[in-house]
């Protein structure tokens, strides 16, 4: 392209906006060194509960591909998991294949699926793309899950935890480092998948999609290959949700369970943060690491759904990007005024760390 | 050779005519506009060319192409570039990612290479820095890459639209009003800006505009539309002078300028 430079000096004036230095990698790698260490220390419950976290992640990073970067609301996210969770059983404890090729199988085997409901739903918009998934949801539940020989029937199937060489991630601290990895990398996939050709399209099917059509995007595609994609990812997550389990069951993947549980993810990953692949392991994490402490204070059962609610309206009023979003406005805060910023971030967590404190002694 | 042409395009609303037997035909590198009343049909006729709408009955060809079933973004890769008389931008996205949504059409990376981050994603992006870099210092709007929609000025937001088909590198580039709603200042710099993109693109421009003095300093050949029939056609005097286009069009525009004054 010419370098010509056509004059446009008749436009108002701005100041050019410097994009933020970027001290974030240590604050990244200390937070990573604790998620891997924290839950080691505290024994093999709180592994199990990171590994939970993990597998959650794993696949709220489905709900992010197609919801978060293309603005379709699916709501049959656990179907796939449930393909991955049978295929786990068969291969993994049937057949005897390695964990991370069973993986790579049930993503494969989502493929088909996911392109039959695809082809139904890309050409639907908003509210009828979301009830479009919820009634495939519940036909594959009634036909593929009721199928015996896949599923094991009433008695389900067991799925046995991996051992590599001389690794045996059978244990659930040893687990936990094995999803905690999985996780990383596949939030590592997607977030490339942010600064893309086919990224950016999604951006723009999401935000409008007259414009996007009009700039030579095609909807439809864009739209297919988000939802493969997310199924796929969906499916690996059901491998290692079956390995965390190790009993697998029909039934929560027929109706009205897959719907209920499709809903929550979402919930989850708005709550996170729904532009950003961190959001669904911090919205995990903070969810669950929540549930297990309210858990244990019994006269405050009852309020969990209240606060849960509550917490959900305000982060829906204030934080459209979810906790992602108030911990990089806090960061950014931080960078421009250390001192100021730096009080702000220990009040949030002193009164955070009050919260909890308060209520396992409560509890006591 | 005509680049793009349309015969005989029919289009009714249920009682209303929007399109009446239009016949319109521009050549390579020609900028031509579009005049008419308003409800003339003149932005419907631009849905029906980038395929938002489908005519009753008729034919889109670009390059002797027929492109009549093509869907929009098959016709925007085929080289049609339109604007919007309201601008459509990505608002969630700074100028600098929406010209780089704009780039779309140069890139070829697959979700599996962006995923692993292959060879084929680094050069891909490497590409549409290098465009989006050489399309802002062409419009001159390296100062705003980073401000958002909702940030600018709605002159500045057309010029960011304009950079944005620009991008596409069009062959034919369709603009809906691109002078409504900005400054007086602004509108003036649009008319030189219009040709430096044709000799600079070499681009056929073919515009709707309600800013009279504008089109027609800025056209090589005018058409007029009025009840979704095409009413004249011709050099931008010969189109002034003709009397339905002063009845139907330059009439009522006299009329409101009294009233205003």
């Amino acid at each position: 392209m010419s370098t010509k430079v056509i004059d446009t000096s008749v436009l108002p004036k701005t100041e050019r906006r410097r994009r933020a230095p970027s001290g974030t990698a240590t604050a990244a790698a200390v937070a990573l060194a604790a998620a891997a260490i924290v839950p080691l220390l505290l024994g093999d419950f709180a592994s199990f509960v990171g590994a939970r976290i993990a597998v959650t992640a794993i696949i709220g990073l489905s709900v992010i591909v197609v919801t978060g970067y293309t603005g379709q609301l699916s709501l049959m996210p656990y179907t796939f998991v449930g393909i991955g969770v049978f295929v786990a059983a068969h291969t993994i404890t049937g057949w005897g294949w390695p964990f991370w090729f069973a993986a790579a199988f049930a993503a494969l085997l989502s493929v088909p699926l996911s392109v039959l409901v695809g082809l139904v739903a890309v050409r639907l918009r908003g509210f009828y793309f979301a009830i479009a998934t919820l009634t495939f949801a519940s036909a594959v539940g009634a036909t593929l899950f009721e199928w015996d020989a896949f599923t094991g029937g009433q008695k389900g199937l067991s799925v046995a935890r991996p051992v590599v060489g001389p690794i045996d991630f059978g244990g659930d601290k040893a687990y936990y480092l094995l999803c905690l990895a999985t996780v990383l990398l596949l939030v590592w996939m997607v977030m490339g998948l942010q600064d893309s050709r086919i990224g950016r399209a999604m951006a723009a099917v999401r935000e409008n999609e007259t414009a996007a059509a009009t700039l030579g995007v095609n909807v439809m595609k864009t739209k297919l290959v988000a939802f493969v994609v997310s199924g796929m990812v969906a499916a690996i997550g059901g491998v290692y949700h079956g390995m965390l389990l190790q009993s697998v069951t029909r039934t929560p993947y027929q109706t009205p369970f897959v719907e209920a549980v499709g809903v929550t993810l979402v919930i989850l990953v708005v709550v996170g943060g729904m532009r950003s692949p961190w959001g669904p392991f911090i919205g995990a994490a903070i969810i669950y690491v929540q549930l297990e402490v309210f858990r244990t204070a019994l006269f405050l059962q009852y309020f969990i759904a209240a606060v849960t609610a509550v917490a959900f309206v305000v982060v829906l009023l204030k934080l459209p990007d979810g906790l992602v979003g108030l911990i990089k406005h806090e960061a950014a805060n931080v960078r421009r005024a250390p001192r100021r910023g730096g009080i702000r971030v220990a009040i949030i967590i002193a009164l955070n760390v009050a919260v909890f404190y308060a209520i396992w002694r409560l509890s006591q | 050779m005509s680049l793009l042409r349309t015969e005989g395009l029919n289009l009714r609303f249920g009682g209303v005519v929007a399109l009446d037997d239009v016949a319109i035909s521009i050549d390579d590198g020609e900028i031509v506009g579009l005049l008419g009343p308003n409800g003339a049909g003149k932005s419907t006729l631009f849905n029906v060319l980038s395929g938002l709408l489908t005519p009753d009955s008729g034919r889109v060809t670009l390059s002797e192409r027929d492109i009549s079933r093509a869907l929009p973004y098959e016709r925007a890769l085929a080289g049609l570039g339109r604007t919007f008389q309201h601008i459509k931008l990505f608002p969630g996205h700074t100028v600098d990612e929406n010209l780089r949504i704009a780039q779309h059409r140069h890139l070829s990376s697959s979700t599996v290479a962006a995923m692993l981050r292959l060879p084929s994603w680094r050069r891909d992006e490497a590409e549409v820095r290098e465009r989006v870099d050489a399309i802002l210092e062409l419009i001159d709007l390296e100062r705003y890459r980073h401000h958002r929609p909702g940030e600018l000025s709605y002159g500045t937001l057309r010029f960011v639209e304009l950079a944005a088909v620009l991008s596409l590198r069009p062959q034919v580039l369709l603009l809906d009003e691109p002078a409504s709603g900005i400054a007086q200042r602004e509108a003036e710099a649009l008319g030189p800006l219009l040709r430096e993109i044709r000799d600079v693109l070499g681009c056929a421009i073919f515009l709707i505009e309600h800013d009279m003095p504008l089109l027609l300093s800025v056209s090589e050949r005018v058409y007029a539309l009025d009840f979704g029939k095409v009413i004249a056609h011709g050099t931008p005097d010969e189109v002034t002078a003709d009397d339905h286009v002063l009845s139907s069009y330059l009439g009522r525009t006299r009329r409101t300028d009294v009233a205003a004054s």
